[in-house]
C-alpha cells in the first residue's frame, strides 16, 4: 500500500543519502543523482571520465551509505572471466574426499565497480555483461543468482585508448546510463584539496538499508506517467534514427544507427526515478528532459562523417530535443 | 479529487477548450473571407467607380452572409473536431504549471497505474482549479485584430463606396445626371422655377382661365403626346415643322406688327396644326392650339399677349428639353428627334424671341436663341457652330447642321453603326466601295456622346477631328 507517509519517508531518506554522498564527493551532483536513478531503476552505469575524478570514491561511498556489499574489479587485458564470476575449486573435506566448490567472484556484490572495463578482452567483458543482463552467473552446470540490488558501475578512460578493447555497441546498449564526469571547477577543486589534506576524511554513515532500496524501487516503478510522455519518449527515440520522419538534419547527416528500444525504457524509468528524487508523485516533462542525455548519448552511433566532423552525440541529441515538439504529437 | 469532481472538471475544461478552439479556427476563414470581400470591393470600385458602389450595396447581404458562413464553418469545425482528453489535460498541466498532475490523474482514473497514487496526486492539486482553467485556455484577443481590422476596412469601403460619398466627389454631379432619379429631380426643379416665373409674370386673365392643371402637368402631357412612345414618328417631324412655322408667322414680342400675309400664314399653320392634332391621341396640343387661336381675338391687332407667348415659348423650350433628356437616357435617338432639329432649323427661324426667358430658362436651347436675333441665324451662334444649348458650353465647333455629312458604313438593326469604313481601309471584295458614303453623321449626337462620356476637352478635339475626317467633307 502506497501512502503519503511512506512515499515522503522514502523520498526523505534518499534526500539524506544524497546529502551523505555530498559530504564525501565534492560537486558531481548530477552524477550522484544519475547513479541513484540507476540504483532505483535496476540499471547499470557507464562512467566516463579521466582518472582521479572520484569514480571509485563515489561507488564506495554509495555502498557504505546504503549498507551494501561493494566490490571492485580492475580490468586488465589478462583478466579472465572466472576472475569476475568466480570459479570451481577442487576442495578436500576432512574425510579426504575431493569435490568442486564454487568460489564466488567479485561480481557477487551489490555494487560492483568495473574499473577501466575497456582494458579487458571482449571475452571477459562478455562475462560481466552477461551477469549484468541476466543478473545471474552460470559456472559449470550451476546458475547462481545475483542478489538484488545489483548494479555495475563501469568506468572508461576516454583519453587512453591504446591497448584497450572498446565495448561492442550491443554491450554498451545494456548500460542504463552513460554518465560523463567532468573536471571539477576551481572552488570544487579547492574543496577537494581541503577535505583530503586539512582534515580527516569523512566516513559516511549508512542512511538506507537494502530493503528500503528495494521498496523504493517498487515505489518508483509504480509512478504514474501521462500518456503524452510515453508518446514523447517514443518520438524522441524514434527521431534518433536517420530514416525517421521526425529526425532532424543532424541525425540524418551524422548518425549511422539510432537508439534502441532500451533507450525508451531508460527514458521512462529514469524519468520516474528522477520524479521520485525530486519529491514528486508523478512523472513530468522536466523529469524526461533530465534523463534524456544520459539515457541516449551512448546509444547513438555516429557515421564516418559525424566522427570526421567531430560531432558529439550530445550535439545530435540537442537537435533531436529541439526538433521533436511534444505539442505537435498526436 | 473524487472521480465525480474530476469528471466535472474535465467536462468544463473540454467545453472551454472547444470554445477557444472554435474561435481560433473561425479566425482564419473569417479573415480569408473578409480579405476576399475587401479585394472584391476594391476591384469593383476601381473598375466601376460609383456603379461598383451601387453593386456592393446590392450585394452587401450576400457578402455578409459569405463572411459569416466562413467564420461559422471554422468555428463549428473547431468546436466539434476531435479532442484528445489526455492531450488537453497535458496542455493544461503545462500552462498552469500543474506538473502533469491532471494528466497523470487522468491515466490513473483510466486504470493505467496504481490507484493508490490518486489521493497523493489529488492532494497536490490546487483546491480551486476551475477558475484557473480560463487561464489555461484564454481567448487570445490579439488574434482577432486581423479580422477586426479587415472588417473595419470592409465596412469603411462599404460606406465610402456608396454612390453619394466623399470617395467620389468628382463623380457626384455626373452620377446625379446619369441616374434617372437625379435627372428627373433636376428637371422637376427646373420646371418648378419656370412655373414660378410664369405665375409671377403672366396676367391673371391669362393665367387662370387658361389653366386646367399646373403648367408642368400640361407640358408633360404635351410632351407625352408628341414625343411619347405612342406617337407616330412621321407625325413628330411634321408637327415640329408646323409649330415652328406658326411661331415664325406670328412673330414675337418686339416684332413688327403682323401683316395680312403673316396673319394668313399664321392661321394656315394653325389649321394645319389642328389637322395634325386631330391625328394625335391626346388633347394637349388641341388645347394649346385653342389657346393660340383665341389670343388674337382677345388682343389688339399686332399685339402679342405677353403671358401667352411666354407660356408658348416655355412650352417649346420644355418640350425640347424633356425630349433631350429622354434622348440622353434612352441612348439611341428617336426618329422624330432626329428630324425635328434640322426641320426647325431648316426654316431659318428660331422660336419666338422672349428676352425675359433668358434668366429663367438659363441654359436651354430657347434661351440661347432668345438673345435677340430675329430669325435667320440664331443668337449666340456663328456660322459653323452647332446651334444647341450644349454646344454653347463646348469648346468644340462643329459644322453647321444645315449641311449634311455622310460616311461609309453599315447600320445595324438598332440604328447604331455596325461597320464603319474609313478612308484608306482595305475593303472586302463585294462589300461597300469607297466613295459611297451613305450614312448621315449627326454631330449633335456626337456632341451628346462626348458629354455623356465625360471626355476631357483636350481629347474632344481629337474626336472631333476624327469625325470630320471620316465624313465626305474630310476628303
Amino acid at each position: 500500500m502506497i501512502t503519503e507517509e511512506a512515499l515522503q519517508e522514502a523520498q526523505e531518506k534518499f534526500k539524506a543519502l544524497r546529502g551523505e554522498l555530498g559530504k564525501v564527493i565534492v560537486g558531481h551532483r548530477e552524477v550522484i543523482e544519475q547513479v541513484l536513478i540507476c540504483l532505483l531503476c535496476q540499471g547499470h552505469v557507464l562512467l566516463e571520465g579521466v582518472p582521479g575524478l572520484g569514480k571509485t570514491l563515489l561507488v564506495r561511498t554509495l555502498a557504505r551509505a546504503l549498507g551494501l556489499e561493494f566490490s571492485r574489479i580492475q580490468f586488465t587485458p589478462d583478466l579472465m572471466p572466472a576472475d569476475i564470476t568466480g570459479t570451481l575449486l577442487l576442495m578436500e573435506d576432512e574425510a579426504g574426499r575431493r569435490h568442486f566448490e564454487f568460489s564466488p567472484g567479485p561480481i557477487f556484490a551489490h555494487l560492483v565497480l568495473a574499473d577501466e572495463i575497456n582494458r579487458a578482452t571482449p571475452k571477459t567483458q562478455s562475462a560481466l555483461l552477461e551477469a549484468m543482463q541476466e543478473r545471474s552467473v552460470t559456472v559449470g552446470n550451476e546458475t547462481y543468482q545475483l542478489e538484488e540490488p545489483f548494479i555495475v558501475l563501469a568506468t572508461e578512460n576516454p583519453i587512453e585508448m591504446e591497448g584497450t578493447y572498446p565495448l561492442p555497441e550491443a554491450q554498451v546498449d545494456r548500460f542504463f546510463f552513460k554518465v560523463k564526469l567532468s573536471n571539477p571547477g576551481l572552488d570544487e577543486l579547492e574543496e577537494i584539496i581541503v577535505r583530503n589534506t586539512a582534515q580527516a576524511p569523512y566516513s559516511p554513515r549508512q542512511v538506507l538499508s537494502r530493503e528500503e532500496v528495494l521498496a523504493a524501487r517498487e515505489l518508483v516503478a509504480a509512478f504514474p506517467v501521462p500518456s503524452q510522455l510515453y508518446r514523447y519518449a517514443s518520438a524522441l527515440v524514434h527521431a534518433t534514427h536517420p530514416d525517421s520522419e521526425l529526425a532532424p538534419t543532424a541525425v540524418r547527416e551524422y548518425v549511422e544507427y539510432g537508439a534502441s528500444p532500451r533507450a525508451g525504457l531508460s527514458l521512462i524509468s529514469g524519468a520516474k526515478a528522477h520524479a521520485f528524487l525530486s519529491g514528486e508523485v508523478n512523472v513530468r516533462l522536466e523529469d524526461l528532459q533530465a534523463v534524456f542525455y544520459p539515457s541516449l548519448n551512448h546509444r547513438i552511433i555516429l557515421n564516418f562523417k559525424g566522427e570526421a566532423a567531430g560531432i558529439t552525440p550530445e550535439e545530435v541529441l540537442a537537435e533531436v530535443w529541439k526538433k521533436v515538439d511534444i505539442n505537435a504529437l498526436r | 479529487m473524487e472521480l465525480e469532481g474530476f469528471q466535472r472538471l474535465i467536462l468544463g475544461l473540454e467545453r472551454r477548450a472547444r470554445l477557444v478552439r472554435g474561435l481560433e479556427r473561425a479566425r482564419l476563414p473569417l479573415s480569408f473571407a473578409l480579405g476576399l470581400i475587401l479585394g472584391y470591393q476594391l476591384l469593383l470600385l476601381r473598375l466601376f467607380g460609383p456603379v461598383g458602389g451601387l453593386q456592393l450595396q446590392a450585394q452587401a447581404p450576400w457578402l455578409a452572409a459569405f463572411a459569416a458562413a466562413c467564420g461559422l464553418g471554422g468555428f463549428l469545425y473547431g468546436y466539434f473536431g476531435r479532442l484528445e482528453l489526455a492531450e488537453l489535460l497535458f496542455r493544461v498541466d503545462r500552462r498552469l504549471g500543474l506538473h502533469e498532475r491532471l494528466s497523470s490523474l487522468y491515466e490513473l482514473y483510466r486504470g493505467r497505474g496504481r490507484a493508490e497514487f490518486i489521493p497523493l496526486i489529488s492532494a497536490r492539486l490546487p483546491a480551486q482549479l476551475e477558475p484557473a482553467l480560463a487561464r489555461a485556455f484564454p481567448i487570445r484577443k490579439r488574434g482577432f485584430l486581423l479580422p477586426a481590422g479587415l472588417l473595419l476596412l470592409v465596412l469603411f469601403l462599404g460606406w465610402a463606396g456608396r454612390p453619394i460619398s466623399p470617395l467620389f466627389p468628382l463623380a457626384r454631379e455626373k452620377r446625379a445626371e446619369l441616374e434617372p432619379q437625379g435627372r428627373l429631380k433636376a428637371l422637376e426643379e427646373e420646371l418648378r422655377a419656370l412655373e414660378a416665373e410664369l405665375e409671377l409674370g403672366a396676367p391673371a386673365s391669362i393665367r387662370r382661365p387658361a389653366r386646367k392643371g399646373s403648367l408642368q402637368e400640361r407640358l408633360e402631357a404635351l410632351e407625352e403626346e408628341i414625343w411619347g412612345p405612342e406617337a407616330e414618328p412621321a407625325l413628330q417631324g411634321e408637327l415640329a415643322a408646323r409649330l415652328a412655322q406658326a411661331l415664325s408667322a406670328r412673330g414675337g414680342e418686339g416684332q413688327p406688327a403682323p401683316t395680312p400675309e403673316s396673319e394668313a400664314s399664321w392661321h394656315a399653320a394653325l389649321e394645319e396644326l389642328a389637322r395634325l392634332a386631330s391625328r394625335l391621341k391626346g388633347g394637349a396640343l388641341k388645347e394649346l392650339l385653342a389657346l393660340l387661336g383665341r389670343a388674337p381675338e382677345g388682343a389688339g391687332a399686332g399685339r402679342t399677349e405677353e403671358g401667352l407667348w411666354r407660356e408658348l415659348a416655355l412650352a417649346e423650350a420644355l418640350v425640347e428639353r424633356l425630349a433631350e433628356a429622354r434622348r440622353r437616357l434612352e441612348g439611341p435617338e428617336q426618329p422624330g428627334l432626329a428630324q425635328r432639329a434640322p426641320g426647325r432649323e431648316g426654316e431659318g427661324q428660331g422660336p419666338p424671341q422672349e428676352s425675359g426667358l433668358s434668366s429663367g430658362a438659363g441654359e436651354g436651347p430657347s434661351s440661347t436663341s432668345a438673345e435677340g436675333a430675329p430669325g435667320g441665324e440664331e443668337a449666340g451662334t456663328t456660322p459653323g457652330e452647332w446651334p444647341t444649348g450644349s454646344s454653347a458650353s463646348s469648346p468644340l465647333s462643329w459644322p453647321a447642321p444645315a449641311r449634311e455629312f455622310y460616311i461609309s458604313g453599315e447600320l445595324g438593326e438598332t440604328g447604331e453603326i455596325e461597320r464603319l469604313i474609313t478612308r484608306g481601309t482595305p475593303f472586302e471584295p463585294g462589300g461597300l466601295e469607297e466613295g459611297e458614303p451613305h450614312l448621315r453623321l449627326d454631330f449633335q449626337r456626337v456632341q451628346a456622346v462626348l458629354e455623356e462620356r465625360a471626355i476631357p476637352p483636350e481629347a474632344q478635339g481629337v474626336v472631333q477631328r476624327y469625325f470630320l475626317i471620316i465624313t465626305t467633307e474630310g476628303r
